[in-house]
């Protein structure tokens, strides 16, 4: 495999290599544990995101020989497997969520302590978040996972739909119906301009 | 700003990791590659880091049930045959779990209850004692197969581990692999030469004293641990008709450990896409709801039954099969590839789950020889 990325050796010939070498692995940890232990913390909280990523890389590591060398960005393998892992907190999600909504003070912030980066778009979307977290609480756990791959892991529908194992018909389909009740959640009174995307 | 970009400021309220956490994780994950390439070990970390989570079975790149994770053929060995009858009759196969290393001496509250028999890369045999409940203290002595020193591992940064000098063991050459120490590390890791070219680990996790007590409770422990008894340990659950000319791949026992009682038999098919696990685990009374998706893709929990077999409910397909509370055990059974199609000649997977017995959690039904 001699497919390269813009940080060189691509993820496939990295996987490739940790089958005769299984401490290459590592590599592929240093290169994406940071965007998925994010991803983690701000869909379960700091506390969960140590473990949950921890379980994605074990699982990760285990299935490498089965990965298809033809994908040389692990990034949807990745997330997909970090989304079965967090499969068994969709209630913890949920109740996070629903706590969000109702209280205001969104936890995952309130676990680290809240260095929040400032934007003059994060101020005034801050105040839509409470609605947001409404919005997500009340979606299937199907839609959640198409919504925030896309939203919050910035996959493509094709790698959503690779991640998910879903064709990309349906990540579309999904989504529509993720973003029809979110915006639902905003309300009337939302002052952001809403449009259609993708 | 669209809905979706208003999701994304939500974005960034997450943190992000800290390096030394990432360094740490990385630690962790490269302790488990360097002990374990086959992730043997993996079930016995990853558990006791992982809380309550009930770890996926992996089935063919399906993630199937609950409570343990099963074994993955690799290539390497010669094709399954069969010989034409229903292959109860054809195969025969040894004892898959021997107790190579017994332990002697442990601490109070710990007894061996957790046994991993590993032939898929560097071949090994391990027992773990873990403290029942929600304790987190745990043992686990790992005697390798007869032959070169095993692999040292890494540190950290991908630094290869180095041999920390240690005091010999019943006069036989030990070294650390990660030494207790008094800055709070409660775990180690103490490697000796029992025989010549026999090695065995012994680990230590949760467990509590200072860095002397811990280096003398590893070495009471190690002293007294006891290696060549092979005697084949008893399993809740007896199969005919497995077929002939597996390899034995992976045979793991829990019988408390990780709280849980379950068992796993894998065999080797001969091939990247070969797949062959049966595995039982002590029943909670949850019955699955998942329904599949695409074949081939993540279940969702555990499957919701399409089906009876034996009085149980009982989901079923070609290369699948999962049934709930058969004897006091969720059973299931996976295959793939080249194993299935021979499976497939004496009634697929349904046709071994019939000639399978689970034999209930009461330990004197079991058998030391679970397999035809």
């Amino acid at each position: 495999m001699t497919v390269t990325t813009r940080q060189g050796v691509s993820d496939a010939a990295v996987i490739e290599q940790s089958w005769q070498e299984p401490g290459a692995f590592a590599a592929l940890y240093r290169r994406h544990a940071p965007h998925i232990s994010r991803y983690v913390a701000r869909r379960l909280g700091d506390d969960m995101a140590d473990d949950v990523t921890a379980e994605t890389f074990y699982r990760a590591f285990e299935k490498r020989r089965k990965y298809d060398l033809g994908r040389p960005d692990a990034r949807p393998w990745l997330y997909g497997i970090a989304a079965n892992v967090m499969a068994h907190y969709h209630r913890k999600e949920t109740r996070m969520l629903r706590a969000f909504a109702r209280s205001g003070a969104d936890p995952v912030v309130q676990t680290y302590g809240g260095q929040l980066e400032g934007a003059d778009d994060r101020i005034v979307a801050a105040g839509m978040h409470q609605a947001l977290a409404a919005g997500l609480a009340g979606l299937s756990r199907a839609h959640r996972e198409v919504l925030l791959l896309i939203a919050w892991a910035d996959l493509s529908y094709e790698e959503t739909a690779q991640a998910l194992g879903i064709s990309v018909g349906t990540v579309r389909s999904r989504l529509h119906r993720a973003r029809k009740k979110i915006r639902a959640a905003l309300g009337d009174g939302n002052p952001m301009t809403i449009s259609d995307e993708g | 700003m669209n809905d979706l970009d208003l999701m994304r400021t939500m974005r960034t309220d997450a943190p992000i990791p800290s390096q030394q956490r990432l360094d740490t994780g990385e630690k962790r994950l490269l302790k488990v590659i360097s002990s374990d390439s086959s992730g043997a070990r993996r079930a016995v970390r990853t558990r006791r880091r992982f809380g309550g989570v009930r770890v996926m079975l992996l089935a063919g790149g399906a993630a199937a049930a609950a409570g343990v994770a099963i074994v993955a053929t690799q290539a390497g060995v010669s094709p399954v045959t069969l010989h034409g009858t229903p292959a109860a009759e054809a195969a025969k196969y040894s004892d898959p779990l021997v107790a190579r290393a017994t332990f002697g001496w442990l601490p109070r509250g710990l007894h061996a209850n957790g046994y991993v028999a590993d032939h898929q890369h560097e071949k090994f045999f391990q027992v773990t004692a873990q403290e029942g409940g929600k304790g987190e203290a745990s043992v686990t002595l790992t005697a390798y197969e007869r032959g070169k020193e095993p692999f040292l591992g890494y540190l950290p940064g991908k630094v290869p581990a180095k041999r920390i000098p240690a005091a010999s063991i019943n006069g036989h050459p030990a070294y650390w692999i990660y030494k207790p120490n008094p800055s709070g590390q409660s775990s180690f890791e103490l490697r000796w030469q029992y025989a010549p070219s026999s090695w065995a680990d012994l680990e230590g996790d949760g467990l509590s004293g200072s860095s002397a007590e811990l280096t003398r409770t590893a070495y009471k422990i190690a002293k007294s641990a006891k290696f060549g008894d092979d005697r084949p340990i008893e399993m809740p659950l007896h199969v005919g008709g497995v077929p002939a000319g597996l390899s034995p791949d992976r045979t793991v026992l829990n019988n408390g450990a990780y709280g849980e009682v379950s068992a796993i038999v894998g065999y080797n098919a001969g091939g990247p896409s070969s797949n062959f696990g049966i595995s039982i685990t002590k029943s909670n009374g949850t019955i699955g709801t998942a329904v599949p998706g695409k074949p081939g893709m993540p279940w969702k929990g555990l499957p919701r039954p399409n089906t009876k077999l034996k009085g149980h409910p009982a989901y079923v397909a070609p290369s699948l099969l999962y049934v709930y509370g058969d004897n006091g055990f969720d059973v299931q059974i996976t295959a793939s590839g080249a194993v299935l199609a021979k499976l497939n000649k004496t009634g697929g997977v349904v046709g071994l789950y019939q000639r399978m017995t689970v034999l209930g959690t009461d330990q004197a039904n079991w058998t030391p020889n679970p397999i035809n």
